[in-house]
C-alpha cells in the first residue's frame, strides 16, 4: 500500500458540500492547534534540558510523544482538504493512540510517587521554616564565636595578670606551639613566632636549664598525664635572668604513645629571688654564729693559757717565798689568786655558755625521771649538807639531749640549794603537767627568791642577784639552762613565789613515747 | 736495768712555759722524772721515723699548736708502721668531749686536761707516772729497731741525718 498514494479519496474540500467558513474554520483551527501541540514539546524538552534535576523525565517524553503526535494529526487534518492522505493520517492516529495509551498508563504508575510529592505550598512553607531555623542557628553560632573570643581574651588578659602562659609541643612534627604570654615570659617578639624545633627552642635556656628540661620531659614520659614541675632559671635577651616555674604533661595518644606535650609557664622570679635572699641570709647568720662561737671558742682557750700561767707561778711563788711575806703581801698574794680563779671559772663558763647555743644534732628520747634521779644523786651532798627536802612528781620522757638537759636541772637546783634562805632548811617540790605537746616542769623553792623586777635579767649571761650572799659562782648557769632549752625549743621562765622563794618553769617537747604519762 | 732508768715524759708543745710548769711541778713530786721537750709535732714525728724516742717514754702531746695541729701530728704518726704503739697521751687545755672523742679517734692512748695549779699539776704528774711507770709498763721499742738497737736517750743516726732540726730542739733534762 502506497502511504501517499491520494488517488482513491477525494480531497476534503470535494467530499461533500463545503461552505467556505466551514471549510476554513476547520483548517485554520487545526493549524492553530498543530502550532500550538509543536510549541509545548518544544517548551518541556526546553524546560527539560535547563532543568535536569526533572523527577519522572520518562513521562515527560512520552507526554512530548503524545503531544507532537497529537498536533500532527491536526495539521494532516488541514492537509486533507487539499491532498486525502488518509493512510499517513491512519498512521499518526495510530501512533498517538499509542502514545496516549502509553501516557495514560505510566501516569497510573507514577501517581502514587507524584502525590506524595509535596505542592508547592508546603515546600514553600518547610523552605520558610528552614530558613528561619537557619537563621537562629547562625545567630547561636556567632554567639558562640563572640563568647569563644571573649573567652580567648579573658584567658590572655589573665595569662598576662598571673605571668603564666601555656604552650604545646608536637612530637612528631617537632612544632612548637606558644600563647602570647610565653612571648613576654621570654623577651621574644611575637611575629617571630614560637621556636621553629625542639633545638631552637633549647637555645633559650642555659645549658644546665636544657638538662633539667630533659629531665623533666623524660619524667613526664614516664609518667603519662601526670604533671611535672621544674624550677628553671632562664637568660632573657633584654640581659637580666629570670626565674620560671614549668608545669608539664606527656600526652599520650590512642596506642599511647606520647606524640605531644603542653605545659604551661609561670615567672616565679620575684618569689625565687626572695627565697635564695632568705636563704642566703640563714646562711649568713649560721656562719656568723658559727664564728660566733668558734670566737668564743679561741677566745676562752687563748684566755685560759697565760690564766693557768699566772695561777701556777703565783702558786710557785706562794710556796717560795710563804713564811717570809708580810700580812699585807700574803693577803695580796691570796686576793690576786682568787681574782685569778675566778678569772678562770668566767672564761670556763663562757666557753660552756658559747657551746650551749650549739643546735642539737639528733634529739632522742630523755627518761626525765631517770635523769632526775641522776642530778640528786649528784647533789647529794650538797642536799645532806643542807637539810635539803625535795618532793617530786612523776615526769615524762622529754625529747632532747640528756647531757645538756642534766645541766639545766642540774643548775636550776643548785641554785634552790645555794640561795636558801637562812632561817628554813630548802624545800623544793618539782612538778610536771602536759600541756600542747610540752612538758611543763615546775621547779618551787622556798629560798631568797627575787624582786619580780629582776625576772627579766635572771637568764643574762654573768648576772647574778645575790652578790652579797658571798656564794661563788659567775651568774652563766641560767643563761646557759636558757640557751639549752631554746635549742630544744622549749623555754624557761621565772617568778617569785607568792610567799618567799621562786618557781621556775621549764618547757621541753615531749617525746612521743607510751611511757609518758 | 729497768727499774734504775728514770720514767722518761716527751713533752710536745710550742710553749716553752709549759715544759718549765711541768719541771717544776715534776721536781715537787717524790720521784726523778726525766722530761724531754718537743717544741713542735713534726719533730715528734721525726723521732718516731728515726727511732730516736727515748725506750720506754711515754708521749704528752698538745693538740693546739701552730704549723701542725696535735690530731694531725697523732693522725699522721699512727699512720706509720713504726708510730702504731707509740704511747701517746693528749696533753692540752681543752676538757671538750668532742676534743676528747676526736683524740681517741685519732689514736691517742689517754686524754688529760693541763692543769692549772701547781698542787694539781703536781697530783697529775704522780698519777700519771704511777699508771703508765710504776703499776704499768711501757715498751721499750720507740728507741730500738728490733733487738741490738740503740740505748735509751741516744742520738741515732736518723737525728743526724735531719742535721740541725731534730736535735736542737730536745732538751733533756733530769731534775734532782
Amino acid at each position: 500500500m502506497d502511504f501517499f498514494d491520494t488517488s482513491n479519496f477525494p480531497a476534503r474540500w470535494h467530499c461533500g458540500n463545503w461552505s467556505n467558513l466551514l471549510g476554513w474554520m476547520h483548517i485554520i483551527s487545526d493549524l492553530v492547534i498543530f502550532a500550538a501541540y509543536m510549541a509545548i514539546p518544544i517548551v518541556i524538552v526546553a524546560y527539560m534540558r535547563k532543568r535536569r534535576e526533572v523527577m519522572f523525565p520518562a513521562i515527560f517524553w512520552i507526554f512530548v510523544i503524545f503531544i507532537f503526535s497529537c498536533g500532527t494529526t491536526h495539521l494532516l487534518e488541514a492537509i486533507i482538504f487539499w491532498y486525502p492522505l488518509y493512510p499517513v493520517a491512519g498512521l499518526v492516529k495510530m501512533l498517538t493512540a499509542i502514545a496516549s495509551a502509553l501516557a495514560v498508563l505510566i501516569a497510573i504508575k507514577v501517581m502514587p510517587q507524584a502525590l506524595s510529592l509535596p505542592g508547592m505550598a508546603t515546600i514553600n512553607k518547610q523552605l520558610t521554616a528552614e530558613i528561619a531555623a537557619r537563621i537562629v542557628s547562625e545567630q547561636r553560632v556567632a554567639q558562640q564565636a563572640a563568647a569563644l573570643a571573649d573567652s580567648q581574651r579573658r584567658l590572655i588578659a589573665a595569662q598576662a595578670i598571673a605571668h603564666i602562659g601555656d604552650w604545646t609541643y608536637d612530637v612528631a612534627n617537632d612544632v612548637i606551639s606558644w600563647s602570647e604570654e610565653v612571648f613576654r615570659l621570654f623577651e621574644r617578639d611575637p611575629a617571630l613566632g614560637p621556636p621553629q624545633t625542639y633545638a631552637e627552642n633549647a637555645r633559650l635556656y642555659l645549658p644546665e636549664g636544657n638538662v633539667t628540661v630533659a629531665a623533666a620531659m623524660r619524667q613526664a614520659e614516664g609518667q603519662a598525664g601526670e604533671p611535672v614541675t621544674i624550677e628553671i632559671e632562664v637568660p632573657l635577651p633584654s640581659g637580666g635572668t629570670a626565674w620560671h616555674r614549668s608545669i608539664m604533661r606527656a600526652i599520650p595518644d590512642s596506642n599511647g604513645k606520647i606524640t605531644q606535650y603542653w605545659g604551661t609557664v609561670q615567672d616565679i622570679t620575684r618569689e625565687k629571688l626572695s627565697s635564695l635572699a632568705e636563704k642566703r641570709q640563714l646562711q649568713d647568720l649560721e656562719r656568723i654564729n658559727q664564728q660566733l662561737e668558734q670566737f668564743a671558742y679561741i677566745a676562752s682557750h687563748d684566755l685560759t693559757e697565760p690564766l693557768r700561767k699566772v695561777r701556777f707561778f703565783s702558786d710557785v711563788l706562794k710556796e717560795e717565798i710563804e713564811g717570809s711575806l708580810t700580812v699585807t703581801a700574803t693577803d695580796a698574794l691570796s686576793r690576786m689568786s682568787t681574782a685569778t680563779d675566778r678569772m678562770h671559772r668566767l672564761v670556763q663558763d663562757l666557753l660552756a655558755f658559747a657551746r650551749s647555743g650549739k643546735s642539737l644534732e639528733k634529739p632522742r628520747p630523755v627518761n626525765l625521771e631517770r635523769l632526775l634521779d641522776e642530778v640528786l644523786d649528784t647533789l647529794s651532798e650538797r642536799i645532806a649538807a643542807t637539810g635539803a627536802k625535795i618532793e617530786r612528781g612523776p615526769l615524762p620522757d622529754v625529747l632532747g639531749d640528756q647531757g645538756l638537759l642534766e645541766q639545766v636541772f642540774q643548775n636550776v637546783l643548785t641554785n634552790a640549794l645555794k640561795y636558801r634562805h637562812h632561817d628554813r632548811s630548802p624545800m623544793i617540790a618539782i612538778s610536771c603537767e602536759r600541756s600542747a605537746g610540752m612538758a611543763v616542769i615546775s621547779i618551787r623553792d622556798n629560798g631568797l627568791g627575787f624582786h619580780p623586777e629582776q625576772a627579766g635579767r635572771l637568764f643574762e649571761p654573768f648576772v647574778r642577784l645575790h652578790r652579797a650572799s658571798g656564794e661563788d659562782g659567775t651568774g652563766i648557769g641560767l643563761a646557759i639552762c636558757r640557751r639549752i632549752l631554746e635549742v630544744h625549743g622549749g623555754s624557761i621562765t621565772a617568778i617569785p613565789a607568792p610567799d618567799h622563794g621562786a618557781i621556775f618553769t621549764v618547757r621541753i617537747p615531749v617525746a612521743l613515747s607510751p611511757r609518758s604519762p | 736495768m729497768i727499774d734504775v732508768a728514770n720514767p722518761c715524759l716527751v713533752l710536745v708543745d710550742d710553749d716553752i712555759e709549759d715544759a718549765v710548769m711541768l719541771r717544776t711541778a715534776a721536781a715537787r713530786t717524790t720521784q726523778d722524772i726525766d722530761i724531754v721537750h718537743l717544741m713542735a709535732g713534726k719533730n715528734l714525728i721525726h723521732a718516731v721515723a728515726a727511732q730516736t724516742l727515748p725506750e720506754r717514754c711515754l708521749v704528752l702531746l698538745d693538740l693546739n699548736m701552730p704549723e701542725m695541729s696535735g690530731l694531725t701530728v697523732l693522725e699522721k704518726i699512727r699512720a706509720t708502721p713504726d708510730g702504731q704503739h707509740v704511747p701517746i697521751v693528749v696533753y692540752t687545755t681543752s676538757s671538750d668531749q668532742p676534743q676528747v672523742d676526736l683524740a681517741y679517734s685519732a689514736g691517742a692512748n689517754s686524754f688529760v686536761t693541763k692543769p692549772s695549779s701547781l698542787r694539781d699539776m703536781t697530783v697529775v704528774l704522780e698519777g700519771l707516772v704511777a699508771c703508765w711507770f710504776k703499776h704499768g709498763r711501757l715498751p721499750s721499742w720507740p728507741g730500738k729497731k728490733g733487738p741490738g738497737g740503740k740505748a735509751p736517750g741516744g742520738k741515732g743516726p736518723g737525728e743526724k741525718g735531719h742535721g740541725e732540726k731534730a736535735p736542737s730542739t730536745i732538751e733533756q733534762g733530769h731534775n734532782e
